[in-house]
């Protein structure tokens, strides 16, 4: 819905003439920060990326920041310390997961001159804790249209996911998805249960979720697509934080929002106001998944 | 403060009684061709030195000695007439004015004392005639009022297609615009690329962007005052036009000869039928047009008394693929009877209903229709009063009350949802007085005194902190009944001074100056740069306070070679409180607590302004120079809600340098050519100062907000009209124009944006790289040829 107004003036302009260049500018670059991106699930080993920010006309890649302590807390102590990658540098991992209602905290020490002094030092995350997970408790296929199925544009195959919400508002799921190999990029989707508290997708009033579709009829010789799913129960915060990246990954025009400086849940030991980027992430994950049947 | 009014009110008061030894001039001042009267015509004695000028109703009134008088009429644009009087009683006297017929020769009337300019006590005021206008070179042919608005000095826009004008250093949603006294909400069509005015229904338009009169008042930064034409009570005429982007016809006559009469007036644009052409059906099954109505009605019951009726409706319409749809526009309707009490106390009485909607959803048969309306409605009483006591004294008084209405969101199709509305009451008062204590010094004194009710019903949170809710602190929820006040404000922040004074150097030359004081009640909520159709007006209340602004503005005016220069410089230093700007990442669509995302803050804006006019003779025009500055500061308690840590940053519309060139040349008699040039400064935007990594997102660090600007603007337009001779006898009459716009085909930045590049193709992976890209609207030449009729 945000972006309607742009999508509204865009189409509108490709019928003008308008024209689109693409520019540099000369923009001072500011000094390389922290950035600290990793997720600790239910289902998976906890990761952790160290990388530092770079000015926004290099297109050579972010620096991985390599020999940093890296530690999880959990309810208050200090549980495991992350390894980091010999293949992957700045990469680092345990072979640790989380439990669900239990608090934990990232911990990252930066350490050595080779770093600029804005990225030394000792970071930590807000604390944040592993909320439970409804479960995705089937898939199907079915044919859907328009006039069934408001999403469905196109006439066509499509998944379909059943899942509840828990009872009591607050709950944000997230959620990915894969086509074979492939995660869908740039996946923002997020449900609200605040109008859904403690609905089912897929009994009585509430369908199910058309999670995907219509799927592409399979090349000769090749096997149907194959769909997963990954619902992850996010907190408030990781939810306005999407939010507010979402509003900024592109921005610039007039019908876009104002820029603002997205800021996650990474701080300096001792000093809130000075945050290192990205967001480490605690959630509870599941996931279910289906195969096309031509 | 009580001191001083009560000064004020004496010395008003002391011209009030007793002037029995004048008599009084008065009556309407028309067109000689149609009946319509004219608006600011001037009425001179020049054995007194003194006159007046006709308000805008087309009336004028005068109270002198007895006594013979030569009094000379004179408007630009018509010919100069002059008569003697024996006033030995009150005398009506109404004048019919002839438009000037050929420009060709240079017209210098000795007598010509057109000097407003530098004789009015009025500052910071442009104006600009429909003739002039429909002259200049078009988009697409499109005559547009507010677009030749903006060549005037201290009037921009963000760019070609941006909803609506900055006035110095005001936001878009800090001007009234008034269609025959109603306010017009979006003055925009096709997101911002023309107006709504329909030049040809058109008959004066005063913009104030400072110096602002007590009878205004609602919004910060300027007013822009439009009236329709009454219509042709002489005879049936019509007047009409077909060009690339539209068609246009306005039929007009008297109903009743001499007495009554009507206008009507439509225009439709085709840009959609063209859309059908495209080979591409992407756009060829897209609907894209704007239309929109004028009407008026007027009826002339006695020389004492005058009613009208007159209309707006206007909508623009968006459909995607028979998909998706999408429409906005205006309404209005106003009711007004002017009444003369005497020759010296002019009356109106104003009802006026305003409408401003859009909607948005999927079409009705569509089994999950659904559609999302929003809408703000006002219903205003205005009763206004003019008493001209003598030649040297006039008084302005009277009240004005608004009750809006605001429906913010309303879904209706397989799911039923309704945001709370919103209801408030805006009255106020107004008092000035405008006396000239000499022919060399005129003062105009005046208060205006507005309060502001935010009503039930409606449930409100009250939040821990009121001065910064947050959602997750709500401690409870108060439900107000019908008309209930959930937040009065009525205090002295109400009372608006306003103040203007001239001192004439002598004939050719002045100094003026002026003060403004002015409130706004109702903002307009955007979290884009620029708003949208999409944005609406929320009222103050519980949680959003009022706007104020603080103008004051110096100038120096002089006009030379008897009157055909006219020349201004002017500087103006504007103080805001109570801006209010959004939370970054600010839901605002269809969102019932808005008070949780918004923060509010301050802003100056001081500037210097350049005009120099030559009004008569084969080549006319102006130049405009602007230097300004604008800036805002957003501070808080919450580090994470101020912008750019609390400093003073520019505002989007911040435009350094900004000159207009606009000229007018009659060739012969039948060709006369256009031109405009225009030179901004460019506008700031925010350059990200580095970019990290999410997931597969490349995220922009942004810090200092505004803090590059884009390339400067400037382009070249040109415009040719061919009037071919009148033929005798035959009521039948064409005309063409042609226009260029953007001559020399500039790509002019309208926006840069900052993006991840595109994919190559077939991948399925991120691109991770970033790019810069610049928008230009109009990468080159755009051409246009108009038809032009009346008969």
């Amino acid at each position: 819905m945000k972006n309607l107004p742009y999508i509204l003036l865009g189409l509108f302009l490709i019928t003008f003439t308008s024209c689109r260049d693409v520019v540099e500018l000369d923009v001072e670059a500011a000094e390389p920060e922290l950035v600290v991106n990793g997720m600790l699930t239910n289902n998976a080993d906890v990761y952790v990326d160290l990388q530092s920010t770079a000015p926004y006309f290099d297109n050579q890649g972010f620096k991985a920041i390599s020999n940093a302590r890296v530690s999880i807390f959990e309810n208050g102590q200090e549980v495991v310390v992350l390894d980091e990658s010999n293949s992957l540098p700045g990469h680092y991992e345990a072979n640790f997961r989380a439990s669900f209602n239990k608090q934990y905290q990232l911990r990252v020490e930066v350490v050595g001159t080779n770093y600029p002094e804005k990225i030394q030092g000792v970071w930590l995350t807000k604390l944040d804790t592993l909320r439970p997970v409804p479960p995705i408790d089937s898939m199907k296929q079915a044919t859907l249209n328009r006039s069934t199925t408001p999403q469905a544009f196109f006439e066509g195959e499509y998944a379909l996911m059943y899942f509840g919400d828990f009872p009591g508002k607050g709950n944000y799921y997230r959620i990915k998805r894969k086509l074979n190999d492939s995660l869908f990029a740039q996946e923002n989707i997020i449900i609200n249960d605040e109008n859904v508290d403690g609905i089912y997708f897929g009994q009585g009033l509430f369908p199910p979720i058309a999670i995907y579709g219509p799927f592409e009829e399979p090349e000769d010789g090749n096997e149907p697509d194959s769909l997963t799913v990954f619902i992850q129960s996010v907190s408030a915060d990781f939810e306005d934080y999407l939010n507010v990246l979402q509003s900024q990954v592109q921005t610039g025009s007039p019908f876009d929002a104002p820029p603002a400086m997205v800021v996650g849940n990474i701080h300096k030991e001792g000093n809130e106001k000075t945050s290192a980027f990205g967001y480490f992430q605690t959630v509870g994950v599941r996931h279910n998944g289906l195969r096309y049947t031509p | 403060m009580k001191k001083a009014l009560l000064a004020l009110f004496l010395l008003a008061a002391s011209y009030l009684k007793g002037q029995n030894d004048q008599y009084t001039l008065s009556g309407y001042i028309r067109d000689a061709k149609n009946g319509e009267e004219l608006i600011g015509v001037n009425i001179y004695l020049p054995q007194l030195e003194k006159g007046s000028s006709t308000n805008v109703y087309g009336y004028y009134s005068i109270s002198l000695p007895p006594g013979r008088y030569q009094v000379q009429i004179q408007y630009i644009g018509y010919e100069t007439q002059s008569q003697e009087i024996e006033l030995s009683s009150d005398l009506k006297l109404n004048w019919e004015l002839k438009e000037s017929t050929t420009q060709l020769q240079e017209v210098i009337v000795s007598s010509e004392k057109i000097d407003r300019n530098v004789s009015s006590i009025e500052m910071s005021v442009v104006q600009v005639d429909v003739k002039d206008v429909k002259k200049m070179p078009a988009l697409l042919g499109e005559v547009d009022i507010i677009r030749s608005l903006t060549l005037l000095p201290g009037i921009s826009t963000v760019g070609e297609a941006s909803n609506g004008f900055n006035v110095r250093g005001g936001n878009t949603d800090q001007n009234l615009i008034i269609l025959d006294e109603a306010p017009v909400y979006n003055s925009s069509h096709l997101f911002g690329f023309f107006s709504i005015f329909n030049a040809d229904a058109v008959k004066d338009v005063k913009l104030y962007k400072g110096g602002i009169p007590a009878r205004y008042g609602g919004r910060l930064s300027s007013v822009v005052d439009v009236r329709q034409k009454d219509g042709n009570n002489r005879e049936f005429s019509g007047t009409g036009g077909l060009g690339l982007l539209s068609s246009r016809l306005l039929l007009e006559g008297p109903l009743q000869k001499e007495k009554s009469a009507f206008m009507i007036a439509g225009r439709r644009s085709y840009a959609d039928i063209f859309l059908g052409l495209s080979p591409d059906e992407t756009i060829s099954q897209n609907t894209l047009y704007f239309y929109d109505f004028n009407a008026k009605l007027n009826y002339i019951f006695s020389d004492k008394d005058r009613v009208y009726l007159s209309g707006y409706f206007g909508r623009d319409v968006f459909e995607i693929n028979d998909l998706f749809g999408f429409e906005w526009g205006n309404a209005t309707v106003t009711g007004r009877w002017n009444h003369l009490f005497s020759d010296k106390l002019f009356s109106n009485l104003s009802l006026i209903f305003s409408d401003y909607t859009y909607a948005l959803g999927t079409p009705e048969d569509d089994e999950f229709n659904f559609r999302l309306q929003s809408t703000i409605q006002d219903y205003h009483l205005k009763n206004q009063y003019t008493y001209y006591a003598d030649a040297n004294s006039e008084f302005e008084f009277g009240l004005e009350a608004i009750y809006y209405r605001f429906k913010p969101g309303t879904i209706t199709g397989v799911v039923d949802l309704t945001l709370q509305r919103e209801y408030a009451l805006e009255p106020s008062l107004y008092f000035s007085h405008e006396y000239k204590f000499s022919p060399l010094f005129s003062i105009q004194y005046g208060v205006r005194y507005s309060s502001f009710y935010n009503l039930g019903p409606q449930t409100k949170n009250i939040y821990q902190n009121q001065e910064l809710p947050d959602l997750d602190e709500v401690i409870e929820r108060v439900e107000y009944g019908q008309n209930d006040i959930i937040k009065a404000y009525n205090g002295l922040d109400g009372l608006e001074p306003r103040l203007a004074l001239n001192y004439r150097l002598d004939d050719e030359k002045s100094l003026k100056a002026s003060y403004n004081r002015t409130r706004q009640y109702i903002h307009l909520i955007s979290n884009t740069t620029a708003p949208t159709p999409v944005d609406l007006y929320r009222p103050a209340g519980m949680h959003i306070k009022p706007a104020t602004v603080n103008q004051v503005a110096l100038g120096y005016f002089q006009n030379f070679a008897d009157n055909a220069y006219e020349f201004s410089i002017e500087s103006y230093y504007k103080d805001f409180r109570n801006i209010v700007d959004y939370r970054n990442g600010a839901d605002l669509i269809f969102n019932e607590a808005i008070e949780t995302e918004i923060v509010s803050g301050i802003g100056r804006s001081y500037g210097l302004e350049l005009y120099l006019r030559k009004q008569s003779g084969r080549l006319s025009g102006w130049i405009s120079y602007t230097l300004s500055k604008t800036e805002l500061k957003v501070e808080s308690t919450d580090p994470s809600l101020a912008i750019n840590a609390g400093e003073w940053y520019a505002a989007n519309y911040d435009k350094r340098h900004d000159i207009s060139v606009v000229l007018s040349y009659q060739l012969s008699k039948n060709w006369d050519l256009g031109m405009n040039f225009t030179y901004q400064s460019g506008r700031p935007i925010t350059p990200p100062e580095g970019k990290f990594q999410f997931e597969d997102f490349v995220v922009p660090i942004y810090r200092n907000r505004n803090s590059y600007r884009i390339p400067d603007y400037h382009r070249l337009d040109l415009s040719a009209n061919y009037s071919p001779e009148k033929k005798e006898g035959k009521k039948f009459y064409s005309s063409w124009s042609f226009s260029l716009y953007n001559v020399y085909a500039r790509r002019n930045a309208y926006s840069i944006y900052f993006e991840q590049a595109p994919n190559s193709n077939g991948s399925t992976v991120q691109n991770l790289n970033t790019q810069a890209q610049q928008l230009s609207i109009f990468g080159t030449i755009i051409p246009s040829v108009t038809w032009n009729f009346n008969f």
